[in-house]
């Protein structure tokens, strides 16, 4: 099946579920996506989430699956570390395009889901050119700290895990084909950050080089 | 110290120490069934076994083979030995009667032993036959940045390639005319270090021993005052977790510290030990990601201390508790003389958290007994003509560095930041040199804790440290002379006289909290 037929599909379910106004058992149910993550099978969070474009989709099955990915938290209202990470991730997806044939996806996850309607999410994304290939999802609160949780984008202090202005500026880089994952910290610096997520994908330490005749990144 | 009483904390790790593990668990109808993923921790390892049914393994000894063409290029005519290892899949039986795939040198977990010899240059060619990046750090050792095994892309093996490691085994300041064997290493070891995935690779099985000696740790073997071998022992002390096939479960999203719950000495699953009634000496390295070690004998008798990390010291000390974090080594002989017939290795240390345990380094948290590592079976009469050593034989003299050597004082701070971890508020670069001391010269380093009840353990390349302040106090006796892994508790600072010999340009120092370690606590020096 298509991607645009998947996200169609999986929109009209979602419509006719709130029609009904009670949740979908299939909705449950595919909330968690069976991955394989360092050799270890993984239940992935797979919530049913906004794009900025107001589209319905599946965090594992729509950007994860079968292919190389970035995942970041960020929210529009954050000033300072948000921005200085975005433009990191943002370089390194240029950086890595050479080498993997496309910039790979970026999917931003928003961390103030009550704010970051898609159509703010939106214009979030125009205010920084709209680069191609990076989606940032909103979705309900529970759902986005399922995967927050899951990657480990927490802090053992209750406190400083509970306010979003001191949240980790971290990025996931997974290939879910060789199910290998890496997290660091988004000021790292692109070009670390570039050949780090490079190794990630099982295409060695060198930046330079020749591209592959198809983009790696999707549908690896 | 903090006695945590087990009626309060009766924990499934707590289970452990009674020897009856996750059957027990079981047995006493404590659930162990499936967490959610996405819940705070890992999952339990969902497997039962029987602790103390099989034996504690030896490493193997990696055997020289005939020379090969090589790019190493030594100042000594000594003929240097050469090895090939392969790094590559393997299979182990860590938990008895359980297979899991590990990756190893030469397929082995944990890798097989060097006997290295000062004096006689080591040539090792490491072949990577895994699909992942490697780089072969020698812990302990004092080698040139190319060989030294350090985190920086053009020293990485990717996947199908090779790299000669090249160890002069020459004592420190040999190129100067002052070679000082008071600085020869005795207790090494050899383990992954590629940048951002050490965690994984070590965790995977990519550690071995890397065992040193020289004319004086042979004049101590040949008068009898150390055990020699078979009574000399290795042992590592591991934690790792599985999944219900019995394969390694690792995951890459605890960035707080991974920790498991089986614990592995040797590579095995608390095994048993048959001794006789004599000294041994164990090589404890701590060669866990996360978890620290806070050892006791069950019969409470003392260990006699012989050496720190990589080194032997001034002279034997008595210790009856040995405190371990991450990479450290305690050199140690325990006395089974007069052993009852059963005596068990225990860690007594109560940690649940990648942070590290609970308490701080002056005031651990405890639970007495504690877990059980390895059982002890003490057979026969006291054997005629033992081992000497004692409280107070003197082993390896040390050299201090002396105040008025120091040329220069550095602060590095090591401290949670954004979800990750800095050194004085920057993640590591290969490209960017956060410190340059001039070689020959010795500086004065602070090594700060900053906050937040993290612990760090911090590895200083290239030489060993040496202690002079610890929270501003004279430091413990085992840790006054020379270390190469610093533990900071919460709030710890150590203050350390460090030179730099023989070997310019790059190294680094980091956390040996490997996760701490992977997301970046680490910063490049150079010696120039």
């Amino acid at each position: 099946m298509s991607r645009s037929r998947r996200l169609f599909l999986a929109g009209a379910a979602t419509a006719l579920a709130c029609q009904k106004g009670k949740a979908d058992p299939a909705e449950t149910a595919a909330a968690f996506a069976e991955a394989v993550v360092a050799g270890s099978r993984r239940r992935f969070p797979n919530p049913l989430l906004t794009t900025h474009y107001g589209r319905r989709v599946r965090l594992y099955d729509d950007f994860v699956r079968g292919r190389f990915v970035l995942l970041n938290f960020a929210y529009t209202r954050c000033e300072g570390k948000c921005p200085r990470g975005l433009s990191t991730l943002l370089a390194m997806r240029k950086l890595l395009a050479p080498r993997m044939g496309c910039e790979p996806d970026l999917v931003t996850l928003t961390l103030d889901p009550e704010h970051d309607a898609p159509e703010v999410l939106g214009k979030y994304v125009a205010s920084r050119g709209a680069p191609a290939g990076w989606t940032c999802l909103t979705g309900a609160r529970s759902d986005l700290e399922a995967v927050r949780r899951f990657l480990g984008f927490t802090d053992p202090d209750p406190r400083v895990d509970a306010d979003r202005t001191q949240h980790g500026s971290l990025v996931a880089m997974g290939d879910d084909v060789r199910g290998r994952w890496q997290v660091a910290s988004a000021q790292a610096g692109a070009e670390p950050l570039a050949q780090l997520a490079l190794r990630t994908a099982g295409m060695g330490v060198s930046l330079s080089g020749t591209a592959p005749s198809a983009c790696r990144a999707r549908g690896a | 110290m903090r006695h945590i009483k087990a009626s309060t904390r009766l924990s499934r790790r707590d289970l452990w120490r009674f020897g009856i593990g996750i059957a027990g668990a079981a047995a006493l109808g404590k659930v162990v069934g499936p967490r959610p993923a996405w819940a705070d921790g890992p999952p339990p390892t969902p497997i039962r076994f029987t602790p103390f049914t099989r034996e504690l393994p030896m490493p193997a000894t990696h055997q020289p083979v005939a020379p090969f063409a090589t790019n190493c290029k030594f100042t000594t005519k000594a003929i240097p030995r050469f090895y090939v290892v392969h790094m590559k899949k393997g299979i182990a039986e860590i938990i008895p009667g359980v297979e899991t795939e590990i990756w190893g040198y030469n397929g082995q977990y944990p890798g097989p032993s060097f006997h290295s010899t000062f004096g006689t240059p080591d040539v090792v060619r490491q072949i990577n036959d895994l699909d992942v990046e490697t780089s072969i750090h020698l812990h302990s050792g004092h080698n040139p940045s190319a060989s030294d095994g350090l985190p920086f892309q053009d020293l990485l093996i990717p996947p199908g390639g090779f790299r000669d490691y090249c160890y002069p085994n020459q004592p420190v300041g040999f190129s100067t005319g002052e070679p000082d064997p008071n600085d020869n290493a005795t207790t090494g070891w050899y383990h992954d270090h590629a940048t951002d995935i050490t965690g994984p690779n070590v965790y995977h099985g990519l550690a071995g021993f890397f065992l040193f000696t020289d004319d004086l740790e042979q004049r101590l073997l040949a008068s009898n005052t150390l055990p020699a071998a078979p009574f000399d022992v290795p042992l590592v002390l591991q934690d790792r977790r599985f999944n219900a096939d019995g394969s390694l479960f690792y995951n890459p999203f605890e960035h707080d510290g991974f920790l498991g719950d089986v614990f592995a000495a040797n590579g095995k699953a608390q095994p048993f030990f048959r001794v006789q009634r004599r000294k041994y000496r164990f090589r404890i390295l701590n060669g866990a990601n996360a978890r620290m070690w806070f050892l006791r004998l069950s019969n409470d008798t003392p260990f006699l201390r012989l050496g720190t990390d990589g080194w032997l010291l001034p002279a034997a000390i008595a210790q009856n508790r040995i405190f371990l974090g991450m990479a450290e080594r305690a050199d140690v002989v325990i006395d089974f003389r007069n052993a009852p017939d059963t005596v068990f290795l225990e860690n007594i240390l109560v940690q649940d958290s990648g942070r590290g345990p609970g308490g701080d380094l002056q005031n651990p948290d405890t639970v007495v007994p504690g877990t059980p590592l390895v059982k002890f079976i003490v057979q026969g009469a006291p054997v005629a003509n033992d081992a000497t050593v004692t409280v107070g034989t003197l082993l390896r003299p040390n050299t201090p560095i002396a105040a008025n050597e120091i040329v220069a004082t550095r602060q590095f701070e090591f401290v949670r930041s954004e979800g990750a971890w800095q050194v004085n508020g920057l993640f590591f670069d290969e490209n960017r040199v956060d410190a340059r001391v001039r070689q020959g010269t010795a500086e004065r380093w602070i090594l700060k804790n900053g906050g937040g009840g993290w612990w760090h353990p911090i590895h200083l390349h290239l030489e060993a440290h040496q202690v002079q302040r610890f929270n501003g106090a004279p430091p413990a006796p085992q840790n006054a002379f020379k270390k190469d892994t610093t533990l900071l508790g919460p709030g710890d600072e150590a203050e350390v006289f460090m030179r730099f010999r023989d070997f310019p340009t790059r190294f680094v120092a980091h956390c040996h909290n490997i996760e701490h370690e992977d997301m970046r606590m680490m910063f490049r020096w150079d010696v120039v």
